[in-house]
Parts: C-alpha cells; sequence; structure tokens
C-alpha cells in the first residue's frame, strides 16, 4: 500500500462535487446537506474528499510539496468517510482510502503529523494512551462491584477514551453486563492504545508495531472475543485489525450486544426514562466499520475500454455499519421518544473530533459539533445521544461551550437508567 | 506569482481566510474533468492538471465581487468565476489568472411561491433548492450535471438540458431577472431589478440585455461574473416531504401517487421520431428522453455491477429505439387521462411499454433520480468518466438526424478500441417545452488515464463537430473559444464576428477569461 | 443635394413604385394616434426583399438618415413608428407579405413582416395550428411586429419565456450587415438546414449570445427584421369558455394562481367591465351599457380538448378548473349578463373587428402598460384610480387588461385611458393624465419593460446609469452609425 498504488483512482475524480454533500436522494434541506465538516468551514476545494484526490495525485506527480499550509488542509479533517459514502453512490473511488494514504505518506516522508499528534504520539509509546495519563491509572474507573471472569474468552476492551476521560462510559458498562449476567473479563493492566488515534493520523508503522503487541496479548489471554463500547476501537478491531493483520477476533460493539441482550430476554428494562432523545450515528460505528473483504480475481475488458473485476470487488458503502442495533436499543427503553436527525447512518454528519482534528484544531471539533448540536435541536430532542467516548467528548465539550441545555448521554447511560442500576 | 500589492487588496477585500497562493490547493482548481481532452485535442499528454490559478479568491457578497473585479482591472489580472465548478469549464483558461470560486454565496434569498420564481445565489446546489422548494410545493429546472451542482451556474453560464426537460425546458429560458458583475466591474442589473428591485423579469426596458449574457451555450465565466438570478418554478406534483429511506445503494423512495414511468420500445427509428412528436404535442410529460440501450441499463441499475449485467444480458433484443416516459400528474383525472393517452399513442405507432412487459423494472428510485436529474451521473458509472459530442439543439427530426448520420462515425473509433463501445448507439435526447424543441448529444465513454483514448475521443470529437458543418446538424455544445469560434463561425453568419463585438465592449481590458469564451483581439 | 441623392439612391434599389415622397403620403405617417408630436418623414419605401432592406441600410449608413420600420397596418397607438427626428425615412415591410412556411409537424410557421394576423390565422388554421396571439389584435396588425414588441399573449400557459413565441429571425442590423438569429444561424442555408430536419425553432445562439432578444423591445433602433418564425400551437378539436366575475380584483387571484400554477387553461386573462364591454360591443352607447350591467371584473379562461381523446381532456380540465373554482371561492360560468361563452369564443377565434376595440369608446386610447406580479395588481389599480380622479377622468372610460405571462411569473398590466381628442383641451389633458399616471406608477415599482412615449424619457431616467450604458453599448454594437430609429428609447 502507498500513494501510488492509488493513482488510476485520484486520476479518476472528475471534481463533481458530490462528497461535499450527503448522497443527493438524502437531500431534505439546505441546511443540514455538507457531509464534509472540513469544506463547509475553509471552503477551499482542496478541504473536500475530492480535492484531497487531486492533493494525493499532485504530491506523487511532484507538482507540489509539503508545507504548513498543505498540512492543514490534510490533517482539517476528521477522516470520517463522509466523501467516500457519497462518491460511491455514483463511483468506485476510494476517497477515503487516499486521505488515509495521503496522511501515511505524510508522516513516513517525515513532514507530518501535527505537533499537537507528536506530543500524544509519544504518550502513546510511553504511556499507552494519548493522554499523557499514567498507564496504572488505566483502569481506576473500575468498581469492584462488578464480577470479573479470568479466563473469560470475552474481554470488555474499555479504550483510553473511557478509561480517562468518559468513565461513566465505563462504568455504565460494565455495570450492564453485570446486570445481565454476562460473564467477561478485562485485560487492564495489560490494556494498551488499540493504535485508532495513530492510524488515523497517518502513524501506520507505529500504529501496526501496537496492533501486533495488542494481538499477541490478546491471544495469549485466549481472548475469542472483543466487547468494546467505543467506536473507535470496534472499527479497528473490527476493520483494521483483520485488514493488516489477518486476525479473526469476533468483534461486538455495546450497542449490538445490548440489542441482542433484549432480544433473548437476558436484559430487562423496566424504568422509564422520559426524554426525548436523537440519534448520532458514530462514524466508526457506522461508515467506516465494515470489514475489507480481500479480492483476487482478474480484470477483464469489455466494451473496448471498460475494465470489469471478475468477480465483482467489494464495495465499501457504508451499507453494513452498525445503525439499527442502537436505535432498537433506544427504542425499547421504556418513556423513551427517539426522533431522527436528517443525516443519519451512512451519511450522518461527524461530530467533528476524529482524525487528530479534537487535538490539533479544537476549534474546528468544536464548530462541527456546534453543527451537530444545531441539527439535533432542529429535531426538538432534548438530548443527543451515541455509543462513541469520543463523540461524547466532544458533544459534551461543546454543548458546554455554546452554554445549550441540551444534554448527550451514551446509550450505556440510558440503560443503566432503565435497569435502575445508577452511576 | 501574484503582485503583491494586489494580493495585498485582495486579501483586505475577503479577509485572510478566503484567499490562498498555496500550490496544493491551487492544484485542486487547476485539475479539472475534461482538461485532458482539450489537451489531447492540442497533441500535449493528457492530464487533468490544466492552468494553475495564482491564487484563490473566496468572495462572500457582491460588492466583494466588485471589488475583486475592480482590483483585477487595476492590477491587469485575468479572472474565472465557478460555482461548484465542475469541468474544465470552471478553471482559469491560461497563466497569470485568478479563481473566483463562489461557494460562500450559497443563500437562497427569496422563494416567491405564487408567482413561482427563487431568488439564489451561486452556490445553491440543485439538490438544495429541490429540497427546500418542495416544501412549498414547487421544483425547478436542473440541469444534467447533477444535484451537486449549480442551477444558477447552468441558468446563467453554461447550456441547460436536463431529465425534466419535456416540462421545465432549458436552462437559458429558465432565467429572469440578473444581477450581474462585469468585466469592468460596474454591476449590471437586468430587467425589474433594475426599475424596481423586483426579480420578476429580464428584459429590458426595450431591448433584453439577457441578450448579451448567455445565448444556447452560455458564457463560461467569459463575460463578468454573475452574483444573484432569479429562475423559474414549476408546480411540483407531488406531497411537500421527500421521502427516502434504507440504505446505500438500495435506497427507497415513496413514489408519489400518479406518478409512472414508462418505457416506449419502437422497431425503428420512423416509428419512434412519430410517436416522440406525438408525446410532445399530448403534453403528458415530467420527463421524455432517450438513449441508448446500454444507457436504460445504467439508468434502472444501483451499481456499475448491476448495469454490465444488464448490458450483457438480452436487454440489447429487447430495447431498440425507446422513449422513458414520466406521467406524474396532480389529481387522479389527470393522470387516467396522461395514462390513456400515453397507451393511446403507443398503440398508434407499435409501441410496447418495456415496462408492462417486464421488460425493465424502474426502481423506486428511479422516480426519484428522473426528478432530481441524477441519471446523468450514472454514465460516469462505466469509466468514472464520459462526455458528450455533438448537442445540437431544434428538432425532433434534427435530433433522431443526428443519431442515424453519426452512428458510423462513432464506430470507427469504437473499432480502433479508442472509446466505449456502444455499437454507435450512445446518445441522449430529451425534447423541451413539451416537444417544441429537442437536442441530441453523443455521451461517449473513454478512458481518463488512457492517452491512446483521450485522444481518439478528442479526434471523434473533432470529426463529429466537422459533421455538423458538413451536414448542418446545428451548433453542438461546447463551441467555445477563439479557435472554436473562428471554425464555426464562417459557416453560421460569421456571428464571431458580433461576439467579439459585445466582449470588446464590455470587456475592453480583457480581464475576464476568455478562453471559454471568444476573445476580441480579431476583427474582421 | 445629399438628400436628393439618397432619396434617388432609394428609388433605385426598390424601385419607382415603391417609394414615394407625396405629401399625401409622407402625412399619413407623420403621425399615430398616441401624443408622440408629429413629424414627417422623408420619404416612405416598401421594400420587397432582404436584399432591398439592406442597400436601404447601406444607404442609410452613408448618408446618415434615419429610418423607421414599419410593419404593421394603421391604427397605431404607441407612437414608435412616428419618426422622432426630420431626417427620417420610413420603410414599409408590408409588402414583404409571404408566409414562407406553416410546418405542421414542428409546430412553426415562417414569416415576413407585411404577414398579418388575420392573414396568418387563415393559413395556420388550414394546417391544423392555431397562433399564440396577443388580446384580439387588428386584423392589420404585423405578427412580426407583436413579437418583436414582446406584446403579451393570451395564453400564459405556452409562454415559456417572454420572448415566445418568437423564435428564429433574418434581420439587417443597422450597421447594413444581414444575419440570422438562433438556429437559422447555421451551420448550412436555410434549405440544407431543412433537409438535416430542422425548422428553425431554436431561438437561442448562435453559441454564447441571443442576438434575437437584443432584437425584441427595440423598437426597430438595432435592424430591419426581414423574416422570423413564431411558435404555433396544435389547433383543439373542441373548447369550451367560461368566465368567473367579481366586484374586487383580489377576488379572482387565488383562482387564477392556481390556474396558472397547473398550467390548466390556454386563454387566461382578466379585464375590468371597461374592457370587457369594449371588446364585446362596437359603439359607446352599447358599450356603456353592457359595462354598466356587468360585475367590475371579468376573467376569461379557455379549455381545450385535442385529437382523438379531445373529450376526455376536456372533462378532465373543466373537473380539475371547477375543482380550483371552488377551493378559491369563485364560480365559473359559461355566461356573463347577455355575453355567452360562445360568442366570446368566436372573437376570440379572430382578429378584431372594425373599429379596432381600443378605438371604440371615444376614439383614442391611449395605452399605459407595464410589467408587475399578478398579486399587485389591485395596488396599481387603486393608483390609478387615485390620479384619475385627481384628473378627473371618469373611471368608466378607463380599461383595465391584466395578462399573466411567462406561465403565472409576471403579469402585464394595462391601463387604457379612453378619450376623445375632439374634446376641448382632451389631448394635453391626456398626456397630462399618463404621465402623472405613469410616474405614480413608476414610483409604486411598475416596471415600465416595453417604453412608449410620453413615457420614454421618464422610465429611462428611472433606470440605474449602468443599464443605460449597457444598452447603449449595444447599440452601437448593431447600429454603430446610429442610423435605426434615431431618438427612440434610450438613444440618442
Amino acid at each position: 500500500m502507498s500513494l501510488d498504488s492509488y493513482e488510476k483512482i485520484m486520476g479518476s475524480c472528475i471534481r463533481c462535487s458530490n462528497c461535499k454533500f450527503i448522497p443527493a436522494l438524502q437531500v431534505k434541506s439546505q441546511r443540514f446537506s455538507a457531509i464534509c465538516p472540513a469544506i463547509e468551514r475553509y471552503n477551499f476545494h482542496a478541504y473536500s474528499g475530492g480535492g484531497k484526490m487531486v492533493i494525493g495525485l499532485s504530491m506523487l506527480k511532484n507538482r507540489i510539496e509539503y508545507t504548513p499550509d498543505l498540512l492543514k488542509v490534510i490533517y482539517r479533517c476528521t477522516a470520517c468517510g463522509g466523501c467516500d459514502i457519497s462518491c460511491k453512490f455514483f463511483f468506485e473511488l476510494e476517497p477515503l482510502e487516499v486521505i488515509n494514504e495521503l496522511r501515511t505518506h505524510c508522516v513516513e516522508n517525515e513532514k507530518g503529523p501535527m505537533p499537537e499528534h507528536k506530543r500524544w504520539m509519544e504518550s502513546v509509546e510511553t504511556n499507552h494512551n494519548p493522554y499523557g495519563e499514567p498507564h496504572e491509572n488505566r483502569h481506576s474507573w473500575f468498581s469492584r462491584n462488578v464480577a470479573l471472569h479470568d479466563g473469560s474468552e470475552t474481554a470488555y476492551f474499555v479504550g483510553c477514551t473511557a478509561s480517562y476521560r468518559r468513565k461513566e462510559i465505563a462504568q455504565a458498562t460494565a455495570k450492564i453486563f453485570d446486570a445481565a449476567g454476562l460473564e467477561f473479563t478485562m485485560l487492564a493492566a495489560e490494556e494498551y492504545c488499540c493504535g485508532s488515534p495513530l492510524i488515523r493520523i497517518g502513524a501506520r508503522k507505529q500504529a501496526l508495531s501496537l496492533m501486533r503487541r495488542n494481538v499477541e496479548k490478546l491471544k495469549s489471554l485466549g481472548i475469542k472475543r472483543i466487547l468494546t463500547s467505543c467506536a473507535g476501537c470496534y472499527s479497528m478491531f473490527k476493520v483494521e485489525y483483520p485488514r493488516y493483520l489477518n486476525t479473526d477476533f469476533e468483534v461486538v460493539h455495546t450497542s449490538e450486544l445490548l440489542n441482542a441482550m433484549l432480544k433473548n430476554g437476558e436484559l430487562t428494562l423496566s424504568k422509564d426514562v422520559p426524554l426525548k432523545v436523537t440519534y448520532h450515528d458514530p462514524c466508526h460505528l457506522g461508515r467506516i466499520s465494515e470489514p475489507y473483504k480481500h479480492w483476487s480475481g482478474e480484470i477483464r475488458k469489455v466494451l473496448s475500454c471498460i475494465y470489469v473485476p471478475i468477480p465483482p470487488k467489494p464495495i465499501r458503502r457504508g451499507t453494513n455499519g452498525v445503525y439499527e442495533a442502537p436505535r432498537n436499543v433506544l427504542r425499547s427503553i421504556p418513556g423513551l421518544q427517539l426522533v431522527e436527525m436528517e443525516r443519519i447512518k451512512e451519511y450522518a454528519y461527524c461530530c467533528g473530533a476524529g482524525g487528530g482534528v479534537k487535538s490539533a484544531f479544537p476549534d474546528f471539533a468544536l464548530w462541527t459539533a456546534g453543527n451537530r448540536i444545531e441539527e439535533a435541536k432542529a429535531t426538538g430532542a432534548q438530548a443527543i445521544v451515541s455509543c462513541c467516548p469520543f463523540c461524547s467528548t466532544n458533544f459534551k465539550d461543546a454543548l458546554k461551550q455554546r452554554g445549550e441545555s441540551m444534554a448527550f448521554y451514551d446509550l450505556t447511560e440510558l440503560v443503566l437508567k432503565s435497569i435502575g442500576g445508577s452511576m | 506569482m501574484l503582485d503583491r500589492e494586489a494580493y495585498d487588496a485582495l486579501q483586505q477585500v475577503v479577509g485572510a481566510d478566503n484567499i490562498t497562493e498555496e500550490p496544493a490547493i491551487l492544484d485542486t482548481y487547476a485539475y479539472q474533468w475534461c482538461t485532458e481532452v482539450e489537451k489531447a485535442a492540442t497533441g500535449e499528454e493528457p492530464s487533468r492538471f490544466g492552468y494553475r490559478p495564482e491564487a484563490v479568491v473566496l468572495p462572500s457578497c457582491t460588492e466583494e465581487v466588485q471589488a475583486i473585479v475592480k482590483i483585477c482591472n487595476n492590477f491587469s489580472i485575468r479572472f474565472k468565476a465557478h460555482s461548484t465548478g465542475f469541468g474544465v469549464w470552471g478553471a482559469v483558461s491560461g497563466p497569470g489568472a485568478i479563481q473566483l470560486d463562489l461557494r460562500r454565496m450559497n443563500k437562497i434569498i427569496e422563494i416567491d411561491e405564487k408567482n413561482m420564481y427563487a431568488v439564489i445565489e451561486p452556490y445553491v446546489t440543485n439538490a438544495q433548492l429541490h429540497s427546500e422548494l418542495l416544501k412549498k410545493g414547487l421544483y425547478h429546472h436542473m440541469q444534467g450535471a447533477g444535484p451537486q451542482t449549480s442551477p444558477f451556474a447552468s441558468h446563467t453560464s453554461m447550456i441547460g438540458p436536463g431529465f425534466t426537460s419535456a416540462s421545465t425546458g432549458f436552462s437559458g429560458r429558465n432565467v429572469l431577472a440578473v444581477e450581474w458583475v462585469l468585466p469592468t466591474g460596474e454591476i449590471l442589473k437586468l430587467g425589474s431589478l433594475n426599475s424596481c428591485a423586483e426579480w420578476f423579469s429580464g428584459d429590458g426596458p426595450g431591448p433584453s440585455l439577457r441578450g448579451i449574457m448567455r445565448g444556447f451555450a452560455g458564457a463560461f465565466g467569459g463575460l463578468g461574473v454573475f452574483t444573484k438570478c432569479a429562475i423559474k418554478l414549476y408546480l411540483w406534483p407531488g406531497p411537500r416531504e421527500w421521502r427516502v429511506s434504507g440504505i446505500i445503494p438500495n435506497y427507497e423512495f415513496e413514489v408519489p401517487p400518479y406518478w409512472k414511468i414508462y418505457v416506449i420500445n419502437f422497431k425503428d427509428w420512423e416509428s419512434f421520431e412519430k410517436a416522440y412528436y406525438k408525446i410532445g404535442e399530448a403534453e403528458v410529460s415530467m420527463m421524455a428522453m432517450t438513449s441508448s440501450t446500454e444507457g436504460l441499463a445504467t439508468m434502472f441499475s444501483n451499481t456499475r455491477e448491476d448495469t454490465i449485467k444488464k448490458i450483457f444480458s438480452d436487454l440489447m433484443s429487447k430495447a431498440q429505439r425507446y422513449v422513458v416516459v414520466l406521467v406524474a400528474a396532480h389529481t387522479e383525472r389527470e393522470f387516467k387521462y396522461r395514462t390513456k393517452l400515453v397507451s393511446e399513442i403507443t398503440k398508434e405507432h407499435g409501441g410496447s411499454d418495456l415496462v408492462e412487459i417486464g421488460v425493465v423494472k424502474p426502481l423506486s428510485t428511479s422516480y426519484a433520480e428522473a426528478v432530481r436529474n441524477m441519471f446523468g451521473s450514472h454514465a460516469f458509472r462505466f469509466t468514472s468518466c464520459f462526455q458528450s459530442t455533438h448537442g445540437g439543439m431544434d428538432t425532433i427530426s434534427m435530433a433522431v438526424n443526428l443519431a442515424k448520420v453519426n452512428k458510423d462515425i462513432k464506430l470507427k473509433y469504437i473499432k480502433k478500441e479508442l472509446i466505449g463501445d456502444d455499437r454507435g448507439e450512445g446518445i441522449w435526447a430529451s425534447f423541451y417545452e413539451q416537444g417544441h424543441f429537442a437536442h441530441m448529444e453523443m455521451p461517449t465513454i473513454y478512458d481518463p488515464s488512457s492517452a491512446e483514448s483521450c485522444k481518439g475521443y478528442s479526434d471523434y470529437w473533432v470529426e463529429c463537430n466537422d459533421t455538423d458543418i458538413k451536414k448542418s446538424l446545428g451548433i453542438p455544445f461546447f463551441i467555445v473559444g477563439d479557435k472554436n469560434h473562428d471554425l464555426f463561425g464562417p459557416h453560421c453568419n460569421n456571428y464571431q464576428v458580433w461576439l467579439r463585438k459585445i466582449k470588446e465592449a464590455f470587456d475592453p481590458n480583457d480581464i475576464s477569461d476568455s478562453g471559454h469564451y471568444i476573445s476580441s483581439k480579431k476583427y474582421l | 443635394m445629399e438628400e436628393k441623392q439618397f432619396l434617388d439612391r432609394l428609388v433605385d434599389i426598390v424601385g419607382q413604385g415603391n417609394a414615394s415622397c407625396e405629401p399625401e403620403v409622407l402625412r399619413k405617417y407623420s403621425r399615430d394616434l398616441s401624443l408622440v408630436s408629429p413629424r414627417a418623414p422623408r420619404c416612405v419605401v416598401w421594400p420587397r426583399s432582404v436584399e432591398e432592406v439592406k442597400r436601404v441600410v447601406e444607404a442609410a449608413n452613408e448618408f446618415l438618415f434615419s429610418l423607421v420600420p414599419v410593419s404593421s397596418g394603421s391604427p397605431h397607438l404607441r407612437g414608435e413608428t412616428v419618426p422622432k427626428v426630420d431626417n427620417s425615412v420610413i420603410v414599409d415591410l408590408s409588402r414583404m407579405n409571404r408566409v414562407l412556411r406553416v410546418d405542421r409537424k414542428n409546430r412553426v410557421v415562417m414569416v415576413e413582416p407585411g404577414v398579418t394576423f388575420k392573414q396568418l390565422k387563415a393559413e395556420a388554421k388550414k394546417y391544423g395550428l392555431r397562433l399564440l396571439t396577443p388580446l384580439l389584435p387588428k386584423a392589420s396588425k404585423s405578427v412580426l411586429a407583436s413579437c418583436l414588441d414582446r406584446e403579451p399573449i393570451t395564453m400564459p400557459k405556452y409562454h415559456w419565456d417572454s420572448s415566445d413565441p418568437l423564435l428564429c429571425t433574418e434581420v439587417v442590423f443597422g450597421s447594413g450587415d444581414i444575419f440570422r438569429t438562433g438556429a437559422a444561424a447555421g451551420p448550412g442555408t436555410l434549405e440544407e438546414q431543412l433537409e438535416s430536419g430542422q425548422a428553425q425553432k431554436n431561438p437561442l445562439g448562435p453559441t454564447q449570445f441571443d442576438p434575437f432578444r437584443i432584437l425584441q423591445g427595440a423598437q426597430g433602433t438595432m435592424g430591419i427584421v426581414t423574416w422570423a418564425t413564431v411558435k404555433c400551437e396544435i389547433l383543439p378539436e373542441r373548447t369550451k369558455l367560461f368566465f368567473a366575475c367579481s366586484d374586487e380584483l383580489d377576488g379572482l387571484l387565488d383562482f387564477t394562481y392556481g390556474v396558472l400554477k397547473r398550467r390548466l387553461g390556454d386563454e387566461l386573462f382578466i379585464l375590468n367591465n371597461v374592457n370587457f364591454a369594449t371588446i364585446l360591443r362596437k359603439d359607446s352607447r352599447s358599450i356603456e351599457t353592457l359595462q354598466k350591467s356587468l360585475p367590475e371584473w371579468i376573467l376569461t379562461i379557455t379549455i381545450s380538448g385535442h385529437g382523438k381523446l379531445a373529450k376526455d381532456e376536456l372533462e378532465y380540465l373543466e373537473g380539475d378548473i371547477t375543482d380550483i373554482a371552488r377551493d378559491t371561492q369563485v364560480k365559473l360560468v359559461s355566461k356573463v349578463q347577455s355575453v355567452s361563452g360562445n360568442e366570446a369564443l368566436g372573437l376570440l377565434d379572430k382578429t378584431c373587428e372594425e373599429p379596432y376595440w381600443k378605438l371604440r369608446l371615444g376614439g383614442r386610447c391611449q395605452e399605459l402598460f407595464f410589467l408587475t406580479t399578478l398579486d399587485k395588481t389591485p395596488k396599481f389599480y387603486n393608483t390609478i384610480k387615485k390620479i384619475a380622479l385627481e384628473q378627473n377622468h371618469p373611471l368608466e372610460h378607463i380599461g383595465v387588461y391584466i395578462q399573466p405571462l411567462v406561465q403565472g411569473c409576471c403579469c402585464h398590466c394595462e391601463f387604457d385611458i379612453y378619450y376623445n381628442p375632439s374634446n376641448g383641451l382632451g389631448v394635453d389633458r391626456i398626456r397630462n393624465l399618463s404621465i402623472k399616471a405613469g410616474e405614480a406608477l413608476l414610483g409604486d415599482g411598475a416596471f415600465f419593460s416595453r417604453p412608449h412615449s410620453p413615457l420614454s424619457e421618464v422610465i429611462y431616467q428611472n433606470c440605474l446609469p449602468e443599464t443605460v450604458s449597457a444598452l447603449r453599448k449595444v447599440k452601437s454594437i448593431f447600429d454603430p452609425s446610429n442610423v435605426m430609429n434615431q431618438g427612440s428609447l434610450c438613444f440618442e
């Protein structure tokens, strides 16, 4: 994998601008028609998915060099995959792949990432988390009231953000598992960062090193099933680990697990949670959580100049993201009313935090979250619900900064309320 | 590099965040679809990178556009403005020019429901406008370039056939009043806007200055910058809510009552032509267009894979000359009458409805895509690339004749494997205003990554242009730029002389990029 | 001396029998029924071909005389055919009166400037076509001139663009160059174009400008059009006419909007009882009698059925417009007082019988027309009422004609001031009234897109200077020596 392996794809971009908007069939208003926060904020075409494809090609053709302004274009982007989905409504190009590859190229050529990223890369190296927090505090959120089962093949992989910043999510998750009688273990001190922050900013080498270590550890502990309450970790274990390291762990997000538990009667939601909420689809749980399917076959030329893969190549369009499970869970909570925003599921607008934006461009992250909050408010909801500690952090920061009365909950918090549990 | 004083002056106007000289950003404006064809035509290496602008500027309002244009005049800097900027015609056409990206000018200023017009800025997209108009029971003419492109650009500046042309006409005929920053920096307000600050008319007092504005093709940014315009609207024959469910790529659209798609097939051009005229006269169509069998395959498919499958199926033997008609009525009475009439016409001309007999199965989203003008984008599926030759507009008969004449020409290039093999039948035609006018273009697949294919397409395009001249088949779409005008002009009453005079009068300093318009250099 | 040379040249070009400097003849062209001050031309010529027109224009360039094109027969009401400067020659195109082509398949006719509505209606009918006409045009009205003047047509459903029904033209510009606009420009000769299946229908272009739009509304200041193609529609098998009446103009607007949006009716317009009566009756007394018996406002709408399913079509249209009428509290009737729908239909089917309807009440008519939107018409009616009151002009002598245009985007609003010129200070009073009313209407937001005397000057004074400058630039391109209808519009 390298930038030049994407040359044909990059050169196939026709600059149609579909990547700036949600799929055209889904546009229901002008106000909520954008998919790409980057171009929405910065306006130059370079900031769009298509723009970055051109930049990739331009770099390959030695037409440009890395400059501070170019780095801004590359990194003022949450790599949310929105452009990718919209493009794939008509085409079979890979804008998100190119964006990721461009970042990798940037880092491998020692031109990036941003200084703020370098700081937490060091922290991942030394503290095994990007927050600069001591590793020994990783498990400090854990309450002894929850039973752990050493030797279980199922591990709850908490993730850095839930461990250090959104402890309420980890706590609620563990309590719900416990209440449902789920037998699971945790890695505790053996849990290191999943590698998501590294891979998203293009530090692929470092990410792979960490990922290899994690795989070894998980295998040594006999883990076959990974549960996670973090969309970022979910996407890593579901998509990137199998892609690069050929792993075959069963990867389940809490929303999927809770949905299954409710169906099987392992969990009952009895307490009213009288709240009108709207659900925000995290990118990494939704559109970019489809695993890669390796393809092998031949490319056949038909009709003079059309190249067709035989068998057909699978296209990752976000069709199989986790959309219904969290919604089903929310609909099962008594007293809760779920209303939808205009941009949902595979064409949901990003929270603004991912891809290294939260650390390197915090204003941009908050600006994007602010747009999403406006969309949530337009539904009349009292709260936003999501399933990702990173989305959670950014939304909470934005709601506070804006002085909004709207609340934010993780799915697990509402489920915990409904089973009569408390934090 | 721009003169520092000029750059600073521009920066003063728009603010530091809205101007850039960063080469990487500039390259994303230099790169345009179809540049490779223009380059191949001149013997250069086909690359999508054209000229890099010296800077990109993002104005937010008319006053900023005016200030920028005046600075350009002061410093003799050429400029080119675009909206969504889809295609080589949006880019600067030579060195030393700046690009105006009108993205920040994206307001829907007014929707006059009663009098059925909308006033928009350059960067409102078709889908955005459609979604807002629907809420008021209206819709507009969308050009075939797609829902993510700008109706403003099409209405003021660039051609304008669309899939709903049967009922919504042609962009150039849907324009009302316009606000226009001339190349000199003066602001011209057309029609009623000038006289009483209203938008309902673009003509007068006296002669209409729409006469110098766009013609059939549009000025392609070569005569200043349009900053606001009013466009005609139409009554939406459906509910005021756009209901699409499902997951990509298989969405489901809630098809309104009284909508029906037909694919009426005829055995030959003769019966097709007669029936197409009759369908026009019947005044029943929201959409009435034709393409090749390959076009049919891609129109009603959601993926490339599905399209290719259909092409290699027996569809070829079952669809010869067909019309895709969308009947959309406001009442049950209207629907009954219209569908009865369509059936009568079908029977009378020996046609058969491929939908009724199960050969073609429109998806629910086919209805949505028809009215959001998304079918054109399906043509990109094959190689992520296509372009059309010909495009002249006059009558249905001319359109049919054009298709017949072009077949053998196209086959020559197909045989050499330079362009996609559509049996020479690759066409798209729509009629306008219930059959009064029709245009015919030849969508052609080529491989943009192959220098040979780009050159092949370019050679084919040149031969198509020559054929239009030799056989009097109208002036095709892309007869823009000095070279093309000097080629066609002598066969067309030397119109290029007058066009040059207009350029000279309104752009005496030659500041508005004339690469896809005309320069004033030569006089007869 | 120069003048004589010029006049001799003209005779040479058009032939002895087609040029006249006879005082009687010149007097006829020196005035019309408008308020424009009379001014005699030097000569009248009747060219018969585009070549003759071209040579006349070239001569005018050489000798710097003003050419005033005239196509229609009298009466003329607007002053644009009266010379504005002394060195003027009337170019009367009435002898270029061939219907060059009627094309049923493509719903188009090609006509020379002298072809009248009476002539063309009959011809088109033979081929199963009908014209898109202004309201009851005079029999001698030139079809081409009407199109060039952007006269409102009575069927807004078929008015897709403000330029309709004008399509392509052949013109001799003021420079003396012959040009064909739209698809007619080429490639190819007209015959070659016809052979390739064309019909000179597409009015746009060639390429990146629309010269035909510059000719429209120009009142002959850009060039002389020697033929035009004109859009037609299919003659229906069956037609029905309905009226709707109201004492308030407001009461008819929602229905009108409803029908416009759906594109349901063919003819669709609103008249006040004064204009309704002047159209239906021929002498002052009958007009006044009828007018007094009528409600103040009468809307006319026709629907039609075509071809084999004419009956079905008519039924559905009637059903749908009845529903709209019900929803907008309007009652559709087939008779108003003594006037039946069939009688009105019969009138709409023909050109106006003598006397021309605008001359029936008093003998003269000063038209005040402008564009606006339908919803604003009551406001403008109030303005004209106020001015009429102030100027002591009886409301019974002000006709109102409201014509939706461009499928409802805008509206032609016309106030016809009827007067008797032999009543003392009639003409001066009317001029005063027209100017005062025009200024008041301008101030209220009326858009005078077709400036005519006596308001031309004030209309252009009201324009932004950039507009006037742009128009003058255009004029200098197509008529560099300013030989075409000098002194008109905003051109010196």
